[in-house]
C-alpha cells in the first residue's frame, strides 16, 4: 500500500470525522448524567428569531439568551445594553476573590464562570425600584414593563470554580453556573474598576421541535411576525455538564407572565418563588 | 558526422518522454516551456552575432527535441505554449477565483435558505455529509483533472462545506468549540492546499495560523479567545512561523507556496509595528506610549531596512517590497505627524523628495551588488 499516495485521503477524512464526531459526543456529553440546573424560562428571557433580515432565510429554531445586570441604583440593565453596563457586583472585592490583579489594564477581559439569577432578588429589586411610589422618577409605563415584559435572567456573580459557586448558589432551579467574561476598565474619577459582563460563553438555545409549528409548512416561510399578539411561551432550559444550555421543552401558553410588585425580604434567598403553571 | 548527428538526435527524442515524466505538475510543465522558449530567443541571438556555429541538421534536431517536449507537456498538463494561451490561462485562473468564492457562496446561502426545513437530525445528516461528500469529490476531480483549476475550484467547494459545518455545528448541539474551530479550520485549509496546491486554501490556512496562535497566546493569559485581535503582539508567535517555515521545510515543489509563506508573515509583522508605532497603548509593554511608540518605530527602521536587504540579497522580492512599503508608511506618517505642520509646504515636499531620492541611491546600490552577485562578478 503506497501511504505516500493515500495521506490525502487518510487526512482530509480524519479532519472532518473528528470535527464532526467530536461536536456529536461532546453535546452528549454536556447532556449526559444530570443537569448542572434546569431553568424554567419563558418568552420574556429567552427572545425568538424576528426574521428581521429576511423571513424565509433563517435558522427559526434559535432562541436567544436575554440577560440583564444590575446596576449600582439597583435598576436593571436593558437586554440589548446589559454587556455595555456596568455592574454593581464587580468590585475590588470581587476582583480580588476571582484573583485578578489590581493593576490590570483597562479594557481587559477575564474568562470566568458567571451566576445565572432567574426571578430572584436582582428582578426584585428591579421591579420595586421601577414601581416604588414614592421615587420621584417613577414612570407607569416602566413599571408595567418591569412587571409584564422584561427579563428576569440577571448575573449576579462570578467564581473561580463551578463548586465554589455552587456552594453559595445552592438552588438549582433558580441559579444556573455558566461560562462567560468579564471586562474590566476604570472609573478614572474614583480610580476604581469598572466591571460589565461581556457575554456568556452560548447565548442562544436551539429550541425543540414543537417551535415548527410556527413555521408555514408549505412554504418554510417563518411565522414570528404574524404572531407577535400574544406569543407566550414556558421554555424548560437546562445546563449541562459542559455548563452548555439546551431545550428540554417548550410549551406554549395563554397569557403573559406577571411578575408580582414585592419588596424583597431581608435575608431571604429569592426575592419571588416561580410558581408554576 | 551526419549519421552521429542523426544518432543524437533520436537518442535525445528518446529521452523526452524521460523528461517529461521527472515533471509533476502543470506549473513546472509550464516553466520548462518558457524555458524553452526562452532558450530559442537566445540561441536565434547567438547565431545572428555569430557567437556559435551550428549546422541545419543540429538545429532541426535542437527544434524537434523542443516540438516533442512542448507537446508532450502541452497534451499532458495543458500547459500553454504561445503568449494568447498563457492569457488565457491567467483570465481562467481569475474566473476559477471568482468562481470558487461564488461556489462557497452559493453552498453557504442553499442551506441558509432551506434550513427551517429540516429536523436536528436531518441537519446534522447535511452537515457531516457536506464536507465528506464534496472531499470525495475533490478527490475524484484532483485524479482526473490535468489543469488543476477544477480541482482547485472543488477543493473551495469543500472548504466552504468545512467551514459552515463547523460554525453550524456546534451551535446546533449547543457547544462551543472554542478556539478548536480555527484550529480545524487551520489545519484543513493546509490538507487542502497541499494536496490540491490551492494557494487560496494556504492563504486561508496561513490566516488560521496566526489567529491560532494569537488565541493561543490570549487563553494563556486568562482572557477568551476570540480577543486576540485586543493585543497585535499576540501575532508575533505565529508570524514569525510563517516567516521561518519555509526555510525548515523546503515548498519548491508547490509554486508560489513559499513566496505566500514569506508574504503573509512580513506583511504581518511589519504591520503589528506598524499598527503599533500608532496606536501604543495596544502593546503589552507598559513604559508610556511615548516610549512604546519610539521603540516601535525604530524596531520599523531597522526591521524595514533589514527587510530590504534581505531581499535583495536573497533574491526574496515579497520581503523587499513589503519592508520598503513600511518604510515609506513610517516616514510618511511621521512626516504628515510633525514635519508638515512645522515647515512650510514647499520645504516639506522638498526634504521628502530628498529623503526619496536618497531611498532610491540606497536601494540601487543595493541592486548593483546583488546583480554583481548573481553574475559572479566579485568588486
Amino acid at each position: 500500500m503506497n501511504l505516500q499516495r493515500l495521506w490525502l485521503p487518510i487526512l482530509g477524512f480524519t479532519v472532518i470525522l473528528v470535527v464532526c464526531t467530536g461536536t456529536l459526543l461532546a453535546g452528549i456529553y454536556n447532556r449526559s448524567g444530570t443537569s448542572e440546573s434546569t431553568l424554567r424560562l419563558s418568552e420574556r428571557e429567552l427572545e425568538l428569531p424576528t426574521g428581521e433580515s429576511g423571513e424565509q432565510e433563517n435558522t427559526p429554531l434559535t432562541l436567544h439568551l436575554l440577560w440583564r445586570v444590575e446596576t449600582v441604583d439597583q435598576a436593571g440593565s436593558a437586554t440589548t445594553e446589559a454587556s455595555s453596563t456596568r455592574a454593581a457586583w464587580i468590585t475590588q472585592t470581587k476582583l480580588a476573590e476571582l484573583e485578578i490583579p489590581s493593576g490590570i489594564r483597562p479594557n481587559a477581559f477575564v474568562s470566568t464562570f458567571l451566576v445565572l439569577e432567574f426571578d430572584g432578588r436582582a428582578h426584585a429589586r428591579a421591579v420595586s425600584r421601577a414601581c416604588n411610589s414614592a421615587s420621584p422618577s417613577r414612570d407607569g409605563r416602566t413599571c408595567e414593563f418591569e412587571i409584564k415584559k422584561s427579563s428576569r435572567l440577571y448575573v449576579v456573580d462570578a467564581g473561580r470554580t463551578v463548586a465554589e459557586l455552587r456552594a453559595r448558589y445552592p438552588d438549582r432551579a433558580h441559579y444556573a453556573i455558566v461560562s462567560g467574561v468579564i471586562k474590566l476598565s476604570h472609573d478614572l474619577n474614583v480610580r476604581e474598576p469598572e466591571g460589565y459582563v461581556s457575554s456568556l460563553s452560548l447565548e442562544t438555545v436551539q429550541g425543540v421541535e414543537p417551535l415548527r409549528s410556527a413555521i408555514d409548512p408549505t412554504t418554510g416561510k417563518m411565522l414570528w411576525r404574524r404572531l407577535q399578539a400574544g406569543h407566550f411561551f414556558d421554555a424548560v432550559i437546562s445546563f449541562g455538564r459542559r455548563l452548555e444550555p439546551w431545550n428540554l421543552s417548550i410549551e406554549a401558553r395563554e397569557s403573559e407572565v406577571i411578575s408580582p410588585v414585592e419588596m424583597p425580604q431581608e435575608g431571604r434567598e429569592r426575592g419571588f418563588s416561580f410558581s408554576p403553571r | 558526422m551526419v549519421d552521429c548527428e542523426v544518432v543524437t538526435r533520436n537518442v535525445k527524442i528518446a529521452n523526452v518522454d524521460n523528461h517529461a515524466t521527472k515533471i509533476a505538475t502543470r506549473e513546472a510543465a509550464q516553466g520548462r516551456i518558457d524555458q524553452i522558449e526562452i532558450f530559442e530567443r537566445e540561441l536565434a541571438h547567438l547565431r545572428s552575432d555569430r557567437v556559435i556555429h551550428l549546422t541545419d541538421s543540429q538545429v532541426t534536431a535542437i527544434e524537434a527535441y523542443h516540438r516533442h517536449i512542448i507537446h508532450e507537456l502541452t497534451a499532458r498538463y495543458d500547459a500553454d505554449a504561445s503568449e494568447s494561451g498563457r492569457r488565457l490561462s491567467m483570465s481562467m485562473r481569475i474566473v476559477s477565483l471568482i468562481g470558487a468564492l461564488l461556489l462557497g457562496s452559493s453552498v453557504f446561502v442553499f442551506f441558509y435558505h432551506f434550513w427551517a426545513a429540516f429536523n436536528v437530525a436531518t441537519q446534522t445528516f447535511l452537515l457531516c455529509a457536506a464536507p465528506t461528500s464534496t472531499y470525495a469529490l475533490a478527490l475524484i476531480v484532483r485524479a482526473r483533472d490535468r489543469t488543476g483549476y477544477f480541482s482547485r475550484l472543488s477543493a473551495a467547494l469543500c472548504f466552504a462545506s468545512f467551514i459552515l459545518t463547523v460554525v453550524i455545528l456546534p451551535p446546533l448541539w449547543n457547544i462551543n468549540l472554542g478556539s478548536a474551530s480555527v484550529l480545524s479550520c487551520t489545519a484543513f485549509g493546509f490538507i487542502l492546499a497541499y494536496g490540491m496546491r490551492s494557494r487560496l486554501q494556504l492563504c486561508a490556512a496561513l490566516i488560521g495560523v496566526l489567529i491560532y496562535s494569537a488565541a493561543l497566546i490570549t487563553i494563556l493569559g486568562g482572557a477568551p479567545w476570540w480577543v486576540f485581535a485586543e493585543r497585535p503582539e499576540n501575532f508575533y508567535l505565529g508570524a514569525t512561523m510563517l516567516l521561518i517555515i519555509p526555510s525548515l521545510i523546503s515548498q519548491r515543489h508547490y509554486a508560489d507556496f513559499g513566496t505566500l509563506y514569506r508574504l503573509i508573515g512580513t506583511a504581518s509583522l511589519l504591520g503589528i509595528f506598524l499598527i503599533l508605532t500608532t496606536w501604543p497603548s495596544l502593546s503589552y509593554f507598559d513604559y508610556g506610549p511615548h516610549a512604546v511608540s519610539a521603540a516601535y518605530k525604530i524596531v520599523v527602521l531597522t526591521g524595514g531596512a533589514a527587510g530590504i536587504y534581505i531581499g535583495v540579497t536573497r533574491q526574496l522580492p515579497e520581503i523587499g517590497f513589503l519592508s520598503s512599503l513600511s518604510l515609506l508608511i513610517l516616514i510618511g506618517l511621521e512626516a504628515c505627524g510633525w514635519l508638515l505642520p512645522k515647515l512650510p509646504a514647499y520645504q516639506f515636499f522638498l526634504i521628502m523628495s530628498v529623503l526619496a531620492i536618497c531611498a532610491l541611491y540606497v536601494l540601487k546600490v543595493l541592486r548593483r551588488r546583488a546583480t554583481l552577485d548573481a553574475a559572479g562578478i566579485s568588486q
